[in-house]
């Protein structure tokens, strides 16, 4: 079987050892904030942060698609002289990257953006990154907070897109299950950390599993949400929600799938050479969609409130089969304004 | 559809360094930039369908989406018709011959021109717009027996800013091309032309057009393609055979960056042209 | 290559910060000098002179008739003229004057005895006296928002600064929201980022020294302040603290705040 079991104690040496041959990125706090970030030894790591029902402000997106990011680098009268491959290799110090501790709604987060950045013309500045990452994934067995509401958006199971889950089968033991290459090369690559799985582990794994299945619930019904929204078009219920709205784009910035992003140029000041930047930009900004000439495609900020639904849950399910949102609820959280997404699906839906 | 291929080597995120090798100056504010890639190999695969852009990149001062103005049969170097309007035109615009800027692309979808051999063609642009329309105008001109009948409009804003006069002048000459042209405006009375908005030239066509054979390319300013669509439409012109290039912010050209979404499509991936019948399906098109 | 551009850098009413701030581009000073003639900076040098300037930086802001006049005749010597810092863009925290009994505060400052003798008139962000062709915000000025300028002026554009609030690039940072979590009372949502994000990530709460952003929703910050248990005096002052003369708090604070805040008075010319 390619399963193994790993003690609840080794998952530091686990770290440890990853930290020798990858650069490691895991769950720690940054002044109070559950973050993702660099570990250079398992002491680093925050392992409540993974049991203890918390996600990391930043999902992973921000490994992929960093706040700021170098494209290719120039110069001004000869033009490109970096691609992107060589900075992101650069980036990474020319090492292949390990996230470990990332939820299963973040992982369909990260499935999200890699269809995205997949789909049509490759986006090699994302994918030079995403394709040199190994994701560890720690399963969750239950709603993690009150604002998590994965189930509702089918995202806590997600088929592909990490390379091992980790389940808690016991307190002190976890499975290891190898999804991918990368997945089965980690299990090989420790022995001494993996032991073979027993019967009695199987059976513990099927018990989590099922605890897992029934626990989760769904808060409303997805099935048509696409429509709903897009008969809502003219609705007053993007009112109501505008008037509280602080169009501070927070949401968009902590959610794993929103990818909006901007670039601008940055020279030096010989003025000889200059990079351009690649940086977060949201849908709720007022330039979003302001072409030469003045022209803004959508004047309102009411426009721009309902763009993001209508991006999320129309037209992401009809471009590419899945909604733009996995229901981590990090939108929930980090609203200032206390804008509760599920509240605006409800009220389109009309169970609310 | 013709298959444009991207030449690329670096990923197309990174622009191809290209070289300006001819600048005609068309008007006061509109310059036509002739351009090469320099890797040679990638020159030579640089293809494109009538209607694509080009995001073009002044190293320095940013990036922005051009459509292409030359017709792809002509292979080797390719065309940006460029008006001044911001940072990155005004810098193109004092830039000269040998100069080196970035081009990624070919983007997004053109005109149908290949799939629509043997019909009539109209084709009606406002200001810049004429640019993109030149490309699929050249194309079929130059393979004049596989249309039927080729009806341009032409709509600027005074005779200042006509573009291409010289071109315009064969083409009214030409027997086998219906070739109208007007001005907004003509305040220091030097046109000799029809005066007035593009949509003022419609009755100069309305007898030749037989609405189930004609297909219709349209392209300029936003505001113009209301009121060219109520002409159409009381030509009896279906949606699905009028087709429009629009405008949207761009970033990354390739469906990634979101600032060109327009309902469930791409103004870069799945436009700029659109057919109307598209275009009535989508909310905030228009 | 043509000659340099001439630049200036000059100040009205403030603290001689913007100025400071300048000068404080130690790594970056050297670089400077070697693309502009620096012809008029009072503050670093002596054998000023006063113009033609290709780029003039002004800050402060205008409280008297005789600076009114001096900033107009610098008007017609620069070809481009560049507000710095929140009192040249927006009045700075001496336009909180502008609200207030304009008698009252003159015997506060100069005693009883004296209102009469000293002329000032409405503190004035320099655009209401010229045309302003750009802003350079913070208090003091951001120098690296004033390094990218100089750049992007001799490259060939105008950079733009970024219109969206404080909390992207508080967001970016991966700071915590005090705003949110601790009650502080953050600015960060109505204001313009480009800082990013000093205060917040310090602990701090944005005061607001860069001025509204684009479509700044004041309404919605206010509703909230005050669910946080901010007092109208209070929200007042976080609101006027540098951007008195900012179109976006003027219209807030006159239209719909004046209801609430009935000291609010503004001085017309």
């Amino acid at each position: 079987m390619l399963s193994k079991i790993i003690s609840r104690q080794d998952l530091p040496k686990l770290i440890d050892a990853l930290t020798n041959d990858f650069l490691v990125i895991a769950p720690t706090y940054d002044k109070k904030v559950p973050t993702f970030s660099e570990v250079e030894s398992s002491s680093e790591v925050e392992f409540d942060i993974l049991f203890n029902e918390k996600l990391p402000m930043l999902p992973p997106k921000k490994v992929f698609l960093p706040a700021k990011q170098t494209v290719f680098k120039y110069n001004l009268i000869k033009g490109v002289t970096d691609s992107c491959d060589e900075i992101s290799d650069a980036v990474t110090h020319n090492k292949n990257v390990v996230i470990f501790g990332v939820s299963p709604c973040d992982v369909s987060g990260v499935g999200v953006l890699e269809r995205i950045f997949r789909d049509n013309y490759s986006d090699d500045v994302f994918l030079r990154l995403h394709d040199k990452t190994t994701i560890i994934s720690v399963n969750c067995l239950d709603h993690c907070y009150e604002n998590c509401f994965c189930e509702t958006m089918s995202s806590n199971d997600p088929k592909s897109g990490y390379d091992v889950m980790l389940t808690e089968i016991s307190k002190s033991k976890l499975i290891a299950v190898p999804n991918s290459d990368k997945g089965k090369k980690i299990l090989r690559d420790y022995p001494e950390l993996f032991s073979q799985i027993s019967e009695k582990d199987s059976e513990a794994y099927i018990d989590a599993l099922n605890l897992k299945n029934k626990n989760f619930k769904t808060e409303f019904l997805v099935e048509g949400l696409a429509s709903h929204v897009e008969d809502s078009f003219e609705s007053e219920i993007w009112k109501e929600f505008t008037e509280k709205c602080l169009f501070c784009g927070s949401c968009t910035f902590v959610c794993p799938t929103c990818y909006c992003y901007t670039v601008k140029e940055i020279v030096s000041v010989d003025l000889k050479d200059g990079e351009r930047q690649r940086e977060w930009d949201s849908c709720y900004f007022p330039e979003f969609a302001l072409v030469a000439g003045d022209h803004n495609f959508r004047e309102t900020k009411e426009q721009r409130f309902r763009y993001r639904y209508l991006h999320k849950f129309v037209d992401l399910p009809r471009r590419y089969n899945f909604e733009g949102c996995v229901g981590c609820g990090r939108c929930v959280t980090y609203c200032p304004a206390n804008i509760d997404v599920r509240d605006v699906l409800k009220k389109i839906i009309g169970v609310m | 559809m013709r298959n444009a291929a991207i030449a690329h080597n670096v990923g197309v995120c990174t622009p191809n360094n290209a070289k300006i090798i001819k600048i005609t100056e068309l008007t006061h504010n509109t310059k036509l930039f002739e351009i090469q890639l320099e890797d040679e190999h990638s020159n030579n695969f640089f293809d494109y369908s009538p209607g694509q852009f080009v995001l073009i990149t002044v190293f320095g001062v940013g990036e922005i989406p051009i459509g292409l103005t030359s017709t792809p049969i002509k292979r080797g170097s390719f065309e940006l018709g460029i008006r001044k309007v911001g940072n990155v035109t005004n810098k193109i615009h004092q830039m000269n011959v040998g100069d080196i800027v970035g081009i990624r692309g070919p983007f997004g979808k053109g005109f149908p021109i290949e799939e629509n051999k043997h019909k009539d063609l109209l084709y009606v642009c406002g200001g810049t717009g004429y640019f993109p329309i030149r490309s699929t105008f050249l194309y079929a001109i130059a393979r004049r027996e596989d249309y039927g009948k080729i009806m341009f409009l032409y709509g600027d804003r005074c005779p200042t800013d006509v573009l291409f006069p010289d071109e315009n002048d064969d083409y009214k000459k030409r027997e086998d091309i219906l070739f109208h042209q007007s001005v907004d405006r003509d305040d220091d009375k030097c046109w000799e032309g029809n005066v007035g908005v593009v949509t003022t030239l419609f009755p100069n066509i309305a007898k030749e057009i037989d609405p189930v054979n004609t297909v219709v390319f349209v392209a300029g300013p936003a505001i113009m393609y209301r009121y060219v669509i109520i002409e159409l439409e009381k030509l009896g012109i279906k949606n699905e055979n009028i087709y429009l290039s629009l405008e949207r912010k761009m970033k990354c050209g390739i469906g990634k960056c979101c600032h060109c979404g327009i309902g469930d499509k791409f103004a870069c991936l799945d436009g700029p042209v659109f057919s109307l019948d598209q275009i009535r399906g989508l909310l905030e098109a228009l | 290559m043509a000659s340099k551009p001439q630049i200036g850098i000059v100040g009205f009413t403030g603290c001689a910060g913007c100025q400071l701030s300048i000068l404080d581009l130690e790594n970056e000073l050297l670089d400077l000098l070697g693309l502009v003639d620096i012809i008029d900076f009072r503050m670093a040098m002596s054998g000023n002179k006063k113009g033609p300037y290709d780029i003039l930086f002004v800050e402060g802001s205008i409280v008297n008739k005789h600076q009114e006049e001096e900033l107009k005749e610098l008007r017609e010597k620069a070809k481009v003229l560049v507000a710095i810092g929140s009192c040249a863009s927006f009045g700075g925290p001496q336009a909180i004057r502008n609200y207030r009994d304009n008698k009252k505060t003159k015997i506060a400052q100069y005693g009883k005895d004296n209102i009469d003798k000293v002329e000032v008139i409405k503190v004035k962000p320099i655009n209401k006296v010229v045309k302003v062709d750009h802003y350079l915000l913070e208090c003091p000025v951001n120098k690296y928002e004033f390094l990218d300028f100089v750049k992007y002026y001799l490259v060939g554009g105008t950079p733009t600064l970024p219109n969206y609030p404080v909390c992207q690039q508080c967001k970016a940072k991966g700071n915590r929201c005090i705003f949110l979590e601790d009650g502080i009372m953050c600015m960060g949502p109505v204001i313009q980022a480009g800082c990013d994000a000093l205060c917040p990530s310090y602990g701090m709460p944005c005061d607001g020294c860069r001025g509204s952003t684009l479509e700044a929703a004041y309404d919605q910050q206010v509703q909230l302040m005050i669910e946080k248990g901010a007092s109208v005096e209070d929200i007042t002052r976080y609101i006027l603290k540098y951007n008195g003369e900012d179109k976006q708090v003027h219209e807030f604070l006159m239209e719909k705040w004046k209801e609430q805040d009935k000291k609010l008075v503004y001085q017309e010319d």
